[in-house]
């Protein structure tokens, strides 16, 4: 059984990974070591050219650790922590669109996108 | 859901070694992970982590803290740092400490808080009837709520008539306390967060506040972007993240910055740049002929300080710093020529051997140039605890203070506490007790047999540590150690430990840099035996002087049953003083987003500005002929405040031939002080796993270390192994190390050399040589 230990608990890491690929929703495991923008620099360098960039908002308040609490897209709560009330501008909206911070703010920038005025929370979220 | 010490070694062990080969086991029910769901309600309480203090709103829901959203009425305008986002994870580690535990052997047995406190108090009795009471110590924090710190000051300095009562602020923020009095008369900081709204140019020394002061550094940011003209001074020998905003930064070698700010005083004397109008009714100089003990101090004049200032000509600065002479102009003109200069400093002026020095020094640019007391002209020491102002420095919990800016060494002060607290006359001991160091230094000499630590963590957090752990770890000292998790590195090394409630586990009040008090409302109930520390003192003290034969005594001095009765005699005790707070009922405080002392009416907003008749109802109490600027703080000098002559002297331990680089210790945005609370938050931990070693590649090119690579660091006091992270951060010849992590510490590494004025340690710098690994 001992010998069979190590063949057993790779398979259950390789079998692991698959299902974290296949979900789509789980990160990949990475080593500990590993920084985020060595996958991501694309992504980290909006980040660190953007306002968060510069308050040091890291990629974990919104996307959670690799191995706990990971979100691929990050829930409302992520942002209530510092907007609480655009969060909850964005909870009572009547759209599901509404109901998603990221419809109105580029993903790393976390700039107003597109057709976005700033108005929205202004006018408390109408 | 409880769990048994075992079952919880147990589940950690298969955690980690699932962790290991990638499989992510569920948490324990109760235990792990805060539940996910929308709050039932929120409360109003402050952030448990840096002296910023920002107000924040816990979400509890099913009796358990689900979320944390900031207070927009705040100072803090509703935002959180990246930690303090994180901050409910911190109630459901698998390490919180359950019940009291007693070592037996190499071991430690679950025992009932009623034996926990028995044989508390018959090793307290023993160490007191045979050695006195100086033969007990007690070593707090500046995390510990305020009434907390009040009560066990009382127990210690007024009950037990000892002064052996000190706590991590002595690591912290002594030499920024004993800076103020030294300059002004009175600690604390005279201005406020909202002067950086106000001000124009921005001096930043010794602080990493876009990573230490993540939400202060927002606010100067925004300052920065709304402004016009805004110029931003950062003076480090690293260049932080901070430095992304900074108009001009200033490198130096480590430890000379005392000859780079008496170089801009020697600029704004010789260009006339001086408030000569201010200068001339408001200071007075002084210089120290003797640094004793007790210095010798000597009043002295202008052309005395203009003479002494000839030494340190900006070109002899740069001879000594490495800092241009250009830059040390330049920052003299920003700062002395902008409508409102506001500086800030932390650790990298306050954790050096001349800390109290360079404190002065900072204040000196601010009493030449009049950039004080008027909105956004400020001098303003920034706090690394929660409660290290509101609870130590004012509150007295420190060897040498009583309550409220009394002294131990004025035997006015000791007299008024005596009185105060229906003490007989001679009490309190004249003598002040042991500071930090010499309290541990008495752990390993056998002098203190018995020690009690609450809500801090010495066996990782002091300087050159390892030698003070085999002293907590020996026989001769009873330790005993109050805390939330087990074990830590302090912990481990206790006879006897007793579970401490967490933040909102229980209510109390913090004070933080801006003189703010705010009460932080009980959110949740603490879990299993847990309790909050207020609690288990009380129950200590009335059981001690039971056993003492004082029971009758005991009723009379301790006779609370909430934490709002101690806060209640709190506010008599600094009715009166310049801390005057008589007007912040705690009915008053669960409404108010914070107070400002003085406080001293219940219609009273509460002081933005000290010292300064607009905003200071205390001048007008002091002179009531007094318009504008007065010092009342500084009576003894018929209230002039101090212009020090203070000569550059560089660290006890520079860099030399066989130790060459100098190595400096500090903070990261996720982690906080020793890792007890962010570590144990997954995604804090995902984001900064660990200890490393932060050296620029050309040094990195000397030692032949590429990054990633493991490097040896040894000190003279000890070695540790870190990755070598490689970025032109830190100037040549410096490395950095973070100090949050148990597993590698580096203050095995750091010097205990300490301030002679005010006894905080040199953490800043030490000498080191660098291997390849």
């Amino acid at each position: 059984m001992n010998r069979l230990l190590p063949i057993i608990l790779t398979g259950c890491c390789l079998l692991f990974q698959a299902q974290v690929a296949a979900a789509a929703k789980l990160h990949p495991v990475v080593p500990v070591e590993q920084d985020c923008a060595e996958c991501h620099g694309d992504q980290e360098k909006v980040w660190f050219d953007g306002k968060h960039g510069l308050m040091n908002v890291k990629c974990i308040a919104c996307h959670g650790a690799t191995d706990k609490n990971f979100a691929n897209k990050p829930g409302l709560a992520a942002c209530r922590g510092c907007h609480a009330e655009q969060v909850t501008q964005a909870q009572k909206s009547k759209n599901k669109e509404g109901k998603s911070c990221f419809t109105c703010h580029e993903g790393h920038a976390l700039t107003a996108k597109g057709s976005a005025t700033g108005s929205y929370h202004a006018k408390g979220g109408k | 859901m409880k769990m048994t010490r075992r079952e919880l070694m147990k589940y950690s062990a298969a955690l980690a070694a699932a962790s290991a080969i990638g499989l992510d086991l569920p948490m324990p029910k109760g235990v792990l992970a805060a539940a996910a769901g929308e709050p039932d309600k929120w409360v109003k309480g402050v952030c448990r982590y840096c002296g910023a203090g920002c107000g924040v709103y816990t979400g509890v829901k099913g009796g358990k803290v689900v979320a944390v959203k900031g207070d927009k009425d705040n100072w803090n305008k509703g935002f959180l740092c990246l930690k303090g986002n994180f901050l409910p994870a911190i109630h459901y580690a698998p390490d919180r400490l359950q019940y009291p535990l007693l070592r037996r052997g190499d071991k430690f047995v679950r025992i009932s808080w009623d034996e926990a406190m028995q044989v508390m108090v018959d090793k307290f009795h023993d160490a007191i009837r045979k050695n006195g009471p100086d033969g007990v110590a007690f070593y707090g924090s500046g995390q510990a709520y305020t009434e907390e710190s009040y009560f066990i000051n009382k127990l210690f300095k007024g009950g037990l008539g000892t002064n052996n009562i000190d706590g991590n602020p002595r690591l912290c923020m002594a030499s920024a306390a004993v800076g103020y009095v030294s300059t002004f008369g009175k600690d604390e900081p005279m201005g406020a967060y909202d002067d950086i709204n106000h001000a124009d140019c921005f001096f930043i020394i010794g602080s990493n506040m876009a990573e230490a002061h993540p939400v202060i550094f927002r606010l100067v940011n925004e300052r920065k972007q709304k402004g016009k003209d805004v110029k931003i001074i950062m003076a480090d020998p690293r260049k932080t993240l901070s430095a992304r905003i900074a108009d001009l930064h200033m490198s130096f070698t480590p430890g000379t910055d005392l000859a780079i700010l008496n170089a801009m005083a020697h600029v704004i004397v010789k260009e006339k740049l001086y408030d000569k109008a201010f200068v001339d009714k408001h200071t007075i100089f002084k210089t120290m002929t003797d640094p004793g003990p007790p210095p010798k101090i000597k009043k002295v004049v202008w052309d005395d300080y203009v003479k002494f200032l000839n030494d340190y000509t900006p070109e002899a600065a740069e001879k000594i710093s490495g800092c241009p002479a250009a830059e040390i102009v330049k920052a003299a003109r920003w700062f002395a020529s902008s409508k409102a200069t506001m500086s800030f400093w932390c650790m990298g002026l306050n954790q050096r051997t001349r800390g109290v020095w360079v404190n002065n020094l900072v204040h000196n640019l601010h009493l030449l140039t009049g950039q004080i007391c008027r909105p956004g002209a400020t001098s303003f020491s920034l706090t690394g605890q929660p409660n290290a102002c509101g609870g130590v420095r004012d509150g007295g919990l420190l060897s040498h203070l009583l309550p409220y800016g009394r002294l131990v060494a004025n035997a006015a002060h000791r007299a008024e506490m005596e009185q105060f607290w229906g003490l007989p006359a001679g009490r309190i001991k004249p003598k002040p007790g042991l500071t930090a160091m010499e309290m541990f230094k008495s752990v390993n000499n056998g002098t203190t047999r018995c020690l009690w630590v609450a809500c801090t963590n010495p066996g990782q957090s002091l300087p050159n540590v390892d030698p003070y752990r085999k002293g907590m770890a020996g026989e001769d000292t009873f330790l005993v150690v109050s805390e939330t998790y087990h074990p830590t590195k302090t912990s481990e090394l206790a006879d006897l430990v007793l579970p401490a409630a967490l933040w909102v586990e229980k209510d109390g009040t913090y004070g933080q840099s801006e003189r703010r008090y705010q009460y932080v409302e009980k959110a949740i109930e603490p879990p299993d035996e847990a309790r909050p520390d207020l609690t288990v003192m009380i129950d200590f003290a009335r059981r001690l002087f039971a056993a003492m034969g004082r029971t009758e005594e005991a009723k009379k001095l301790f006779p609370y049953k909430t934490s709002e009765d101690v806060w209640n005699e709190i506010r008599l005790c600094s009715k009166g003083t310049a801390y005057d707070f008589m007007g912040m009922t705690r009915a008053r405080m669960k409404k108010a987003h914070g107070l400002q002392w003085p406080c001293p009416t219940e219609n009273h907003p509460g002081t933005v500005r000290r010292y300064t008749s607009e905003y200071d109802v205390l001048v007008k109490q002091a002179d009531p002929k007094a318009e504008g600027v007065l010092f009342y703080s500084a009576k003894a000098d018929n209230n002039r405040v101090s212009i020090w002559l203070r000569p550059h002297k560089g660290p006890a331990e520079p860099p030399d031939a066989e130790y060459p680089f100098a190595l400096t210790t500090g903070r990261q945005i996720e982690h906080w002080h020793t890792g007890t609370m962010t570590l144990k938050v997954p995604e804090l931990k995902r984001s900064a796993p660990d200890a490393y070693l932060e050296i620029n590649p050309r040094d990195a090119a000397r030692v032949g270390v590429k990054n990633k690579e493991k490097v040896k660091v040894t000190s003279r006091r000890g070695s540790i192994i870190l990755e070598a992270k490689v970025v032109d951060v830190p100037r040549d010849g410096l490395v950095f190390v973070p100090m949050h992590y148990p597993e590698r510490m580096i203050n095995s590494l750091t010097t205990d050399a300490f301030d002679a004025l005010s006894k905080q340690p040199e953490f800043k710098i030490c000498a080191v040589k660098l291997e390849k690994v």
